[in-house]
């Protein structure tokens, strides 16, 4: 039986189409995770719409290819034009463009792409090892034990808030609401339609995530001044060699590692992982000849090591529970319901070949992350200038033609047009967008259960607290919330005190 | 008081206002409740209120922090340059909303062209060659990929039978 499953996965895997597919995100990842002002997120939206017509296996290998190869191609910017690609790329440049205007772009450009495959590699492989394990142990629940579950996995907003938790909690706040749209899930009555039939099945997730995370950009790009780009530096200085490799393992794997625990728990992401692995490796080294942001080729990969780590942790929660580990996984776990599919313990009974293919097709995305990289470092080191008034109208275009394939239908470009308006606005104000998206997809999930729970238990509240899961995630959300309120009023004070 | 906790005091009043006509106007005439429910957090208006009154709080919230924030800080921090273009951006959204009305009537393919050539004129490209080969090439390759590979038919507006 469960050799069946295998092949069945090995079968979509080895595929030429799904090879071609997994290849391809790698590439169209690096170069967008390598052009200022392009995000992973943007990315993995923008790419979303090529996959409604393939195989669900194949569409999400896609986006996880992407997926990867934004995480990587963050740092080729970092290095070569001290501008990160990604946020959490933002700690490579501390040692990473040191070492490009000492002449040293391509040995650090080298250590990021090792350090990067590395850590994908052990994130992977943790992947596969716990992601079954945890699905098993959530058969047991049910919608009370879910709600509770979702309530705990909404605390990621608080992660993902940025500086201003209320400013976070309003973005979150108009994610749900607008995730009301459409027929009530209990009584099949309208909600918020005004009799437009467009609006009966709610609005589509695809448009609300284009419109959130690629227009905003777009017209605050025409908001702004104009500002030139910094200089790139030539790809100079020879190869990293396996000597280097090794005297820098110790940092790899310790990163790899950090980026492991901190991707599993939801809303940390890569940024606080490249950090704290950079600060560990800094506080551990024993070369007295370190030279920690000034070029510190052990800095690098430390970085880009506790940064990937975090990429196929983030997709534990999101295949055992169904709930994304960050922003991008939100993402993805939209992908997974476009095929038709709810991530989740469910997943592992009824569509294991499916995870057993992408379990072994985000093997095969690391292979493919080093062969992109080692190969096209230098096309993707000129991708970066690509200027900012051709990229920007050009990625319109791709949101038109995305927004509109979903259903074919213009009013999903209207829906874009008109978030993408909320966001620009949204952007302006420093509300982050992320909380939305994480709400607007959490949020009928939310509802959905609480309400269940309720019937069960004709009204009784009780429900929520009838067995230990409960009481565990209950614990766990006002953990979280206590340390992060307490961290916002250290941090407030701190900010007052300096005036 | 500094630009930003004005904009974090407009902010509040716009979010306070938007919870307040949710609650009180759109939830009642948006959501059709049924006859009889017997818990009130089954209806189709709980949940909705509920983020209603959440949203305000954080308005609320909001505003007080740009209070205490006014009220807290010693030294008189001047505001940066803004960064602001007005002219450009009502380009922006002029051509943004020309390019969603002219859909139905060039179809997409058209649209996309013009839209890419205002865009990049807006933006200052003006390299005639790269205009050209960027506004014919990829509206047609986006074309020929939704049409031909994903299936998916793209409206041609009054070209359709040109094109067929």
């Amino acid at each position: 039986m469960l050799l069946d499953h295998l092949q069945s996965a090995l079968d979509i895997v080895l595929s030429v189409e799904t090879v071609l597919a997994l290849f391809g995100g790698v590439v169209i990842g690096t170069i967008i995770g390598a052009i200022p002002g392009m995000t992973v997120t943007m990315g993995v939206a923008l790419t979303l719409p090529f996959t409604f017509n393939m195989h669900p296996a194949v569409g999400i290998l896609l986006l996880l290819g992407v997926y990867k190869g934004g995480v990587y191609g963050g740092s080729i910017t970092a290095i070569l034009i001290k501008t990160p690609g990604t946020p959490a790329a933002s700690c490579t440049v501390m040692d990473g463009y040191p070492m490009s205007q000492n002449g040293q772009a391509r040995k650090a450009l080298d250590i990021a792409l090792y350090a990067s495959c590395f850590a994908d590699f052990v994130s992977n492989i943790s992947l596969i090892l716990f992601a079954g394990l945890l699905a098993s142990f959530a058969l047991r629940f049910g919608p009370p034990e879910y709600f509770t579950l979702i309530v705990f996995s909404l605390t990621i907003i608080a992660g993902i808030a940025g500086e201003n938790m209320p400013k976070g909690m309003i973005s979150a706040g108009l994610g749900l609401f607008l995730a009301t749209v459409g027929l009530d899930l209990v009584y099949g009555t309208n909600r918020f339609v005004f009799g437009e039939v467009e609006l009966m099945a709610g609005l589509n997730f695809i448009p609300v995530l284009i419109g959130l995370f690629a227009l905003p950009e777009i017209i605050n790009h025409y908001a702004k001044k104009f500002e030139e780009r910094g200089q790139i530096q030539a790809l100079a200085g020879g190869h990293a060699t396996f000597a280097e490799f090794r005297r820098c393992f110790k940092s790899i794997f310790r990163g790899s590692i950090i980026g492991v625990v901190l991707g599993a728990i939801p809303g940390i992401g890569g940024a606080p992982a490249a950090f704290l692995s950079y600060s560990e490796a800094q506080r551990t080294s024993k070369n007295p000849d370190a030279k920690f942001g000034n070029g510190e080729m052990e800095g690098v990969a430390a970085a880009e090591a506790g940064n990937n780590g975090t990429c196929g942790a983030t997709l534990i929660p999101l295949l055992a529970l169904g709930v994304p580990g960050d922003i991008v996984t939100a993402v993805i776990l939209g992908a997974f319901m476009i095929h038709g599919l709810q991530p989740g313990p469910l997943l592992f009974q009824d569509n294991l070949d499916l995870i057993y293919a992408l379990f072994i097709g985000i093997m095969i995305s690391s292979v493919f992350l080093f062969i992109v990289g080692k190969s096209a470092i230098r096309i993707f080191s000129h991708v970066v200038l690509l200027p900012n008034k051709i990229l920007f109208p050009m990625v319109l275009v791709l949101c038109v033609y995305g927004g509109y394939a979903v259903n074919n239908n213009p009013f999903d470009i209207l829906v874009m047009m008109l978030v993408g308006l909320l966001g620009f606005g949204m952007l302006r104000t420093g509300i982050p967008a992320a909380p939305f998206l994480i709400a607007f997809v959490l949020g009928p999930l939310l509802e959905d259960n609480f309400r269940q729970s309720l019937l069960l238990s004709q009204g009784g509240m009780e429900i929520f607290f009838r067995n230990e899961i409960c009481w565990i995630f209950w614990a766990l959300t006002a953990l979280v919330v206590f340390i992060l309120v307490r961290r916002g009023v250290r941090n407030r004070r701190a900010a007052w005190a300096e005036g | 008081m500094r630009a930003a906790e004005r904009s974090d005091l407009i902010l509040s009043g716009v979010t306070i206002a938007f919870a307040c006509l949710a609650l009180f106007v759109v939830i009642p005439a948006g959501v059709e409740n049924p006859g009889q429910i017997n818990v009130m957090a089954l209806g189709p208006s709980f949940w909705p209120s509920v983020i209603a009154v959440f949203i305000c709080s954080m308005g609320i919230l909001v505003a007080l922090q740009a209070y205490r924030s006014h009220r807290n800080r010693k030294s008189s921090e001047a505001d940066g340059p803004a960064n602001f273009a007005p002219t450009r951006w009502i380009g922006a959204l002029v051509l943004l909303a020309g390019y969603y009305l002219l859909l139905d009537i060039l179809g997409m393919v058209v649209t996309s062209a013009l839209a890419l050539l205002t865009f990049m004129l807006l933006g200052g490209e003006r390299r005639p060659v790269l205009i050209v080969a960027i506004t014919v090439i990829l509206p047609v390759a986006l074309f020929l990929f939704f049409r031909y590979v994903a299936n998916v038919s793209i409206p041609m507006g009054i070209f359709g039978d040109w094109i067929s």
